[in-house]
């Protein structure tokens, strides 16, 4: 009756000591869940996506440099004089007169064109040169920051670039923008590191045209599509968001 | 003594499960960040040429919208159509040539230099394009000639490969020429280089 109850005393202790082994087991387990969540989280996340290598992490403002001289696929390039004082002569014409509208700007980057549409009313087509280096990323974005010039560079070796006084920069995604180009002119075909380049004087009158972010709104949008037919047929393989 | 115990066969089994529980989290978040495929389309780029409508008179902007080309076209009772360039609205023409029916005369998007230097034009003939290029004061290049035809300098560096396009121009002097092989596929891509009519091949395909 003694070795029985001893017995019962002895399986009783064990079954305790294993649920409490049990309860440290499971807090075991989740303390290793959270450590590979975020010890995994930090070495699977992505690197900042740049379009300008050299310049999208430390030169995202405006900077006018009349005296400098560029350089693209191994030629000097000379920038073109920006004068700040003569800008506020020109007048804003696109969409000046269409009815107001939500703006929207789309890329088809199977045309390598760009559309403009304030409401439903299209203000502006024409070709432009996006990514050929690097791609241009596929998605809905608005525009978060409009600069009258800034300079741009990356690349290396015989692909390294470095641009001053480019005009009419719209960013819309990271250091990805809407710029006028002057160092090519082989738009409606892929010339870019990322950007969406224009004709200087398109890129001047979107420039114009579309709105930056205020404290209560986003700036315009901007829709980059595989292939764009109508605003509400802008197809996009994984896009991307702001 | 308590974490020794710890460390038995169980402690493991449970450590492992934690662990596919954190990289299961890691992979939604990763999910979240790249949203799934609406539509695949794919097309090729086309660049833009403006085919000239006879009795007409076309014009391109350059980039900065400094210069202008201007083509006026007649069209003449045999069918043939005449073209006359220039680069201003009463500017001098600096080039005319009268075409036969089914030849035509245009200016591409991109025909102006990024220095608004030179300019080029497309002449389209029956079964192949032809390119030459201008300087833009209408002056002649260094060599005497009133133009250059890199479509001819093309030729002329037999490079076994058929030419396709110019496309448009790289830097100040370099128009980017577009190839074909022979079995028809994408070729390699050139500079044809205007102060000296050098064909200069390309690492990349453009």
């Amino acid at each position: 009756m003694k070795k029985k109850l001893q017995s019962k005393k002895r399986s009783h202790t064990i079954k305790r000591k294993t649920g409490n082994q049990y309860l440290r087991l499971s807090v075991l387990a989740v303390v290793t869940a959270v450590v590979t969540f975020c010890v995994g989280s930090q070495l699977t996340k992505q690197p900042t996506v740049c379009a300008n290598s050299g310049t999208c992490q430390t030169d995202l403002t405006e900077h006018i440099d009349n005296n400098a001289t560029g350089t693209f696929q191994g030629t000097t390039i000379l920038p073109p004089q920006i004068d700040l004082a003569r800008d506020n002569n020109l007048p804003s014409v696109l969409g000046a007169n269409t009815p107001d509208g939500e703006k929207h700007i789309y890329v088809d980057l199977a045309t390598q064109q760009l559309y403009a549409y304030q409401g439903n009313t299209q203000v502006m087509q024409t070709f432009i040169a996006s990514g050929k280096w690097n791609p241009t990323p596929v998605g809905n974005f608005h525009i978060w920051e409009k600069l009258r010039a800034t300079r741009m560079s990356g690349g290396e070796g015989a692909d390294a670039y470095d641009l001053p006084n480019v005009p009419y920069v719209m960013y819309f995604f990271h250091d990805f923008g809407l710029h006028g180009a002057y160092w090519h002119n082989n738009f409606g075909h892929m010339m870019s590191h990322g950007c969406v380049n224009m004709r200087i004087v398109d890129a001047r009158d979107l420039f114009n045209w579309a709105d930056g972010p205020t404290q209560n709104n986003k700036g315009t949008a901007v829709s980059v599509c595989n292939s764009f037919t109508a605003p509400n047929q802008c197809v996009q393989e994984n896009p991307i968001s702001d | 003594m308590k974490f020794k115990k710890l460390l038995g066969v169980d402690a493991i089994v449970f450590m492992f499960f934690g662990a596919v529980v954190g990289l299961l989290a890691i992979q939604m978040q990763n999910q979240q960040g790249s949203p799934s495929t609406i539509e695949t389309h794919a097309s090729v780029p086309t660049p833009t040429v403006a085919f000239i409508p006879t009795n007409n008179t076309i014009s391109q902007i350059s980039s900065d919208g400094t210069k202008k080309i201007i083509l006026k076209t007649t069209q003449n009772s045999d069918a043939s159509q005449s073209y006359e360039l220039s680069t201003n609205d009463n500017g001098p023409v600096i080039f005319s040539k009268t075409l036969p029916a089914g030849e035509s005369m245009s200016i591409p998007f991109n025909t102006w230099s990024p220095d608004n230097t030179y300019f080029f034009i497309k002449e389209q003939t029956a079964d192949s394009s032809v390119f030459i290029v201008f300087r833009a004061n209408g002056e002649a290049f260094a060599d005497g000639e009133a133009y250059h035809s890199l479509t001819d300098a093309f030729a002329q560096r037999a490079t076994g490969n058929i030419f396709d396009d110019a496309t448009g121009w790289a830097d100040d002097g370099l128009i980017i020429i577009n190839t074909k092989t022979q079995d028809n596929l994408q070729g390699p891509s050139y500079w044809f280089s205007v102060a000296n009519k050098a064909i200069i091949p390309l690492s990349t395909k453009f």
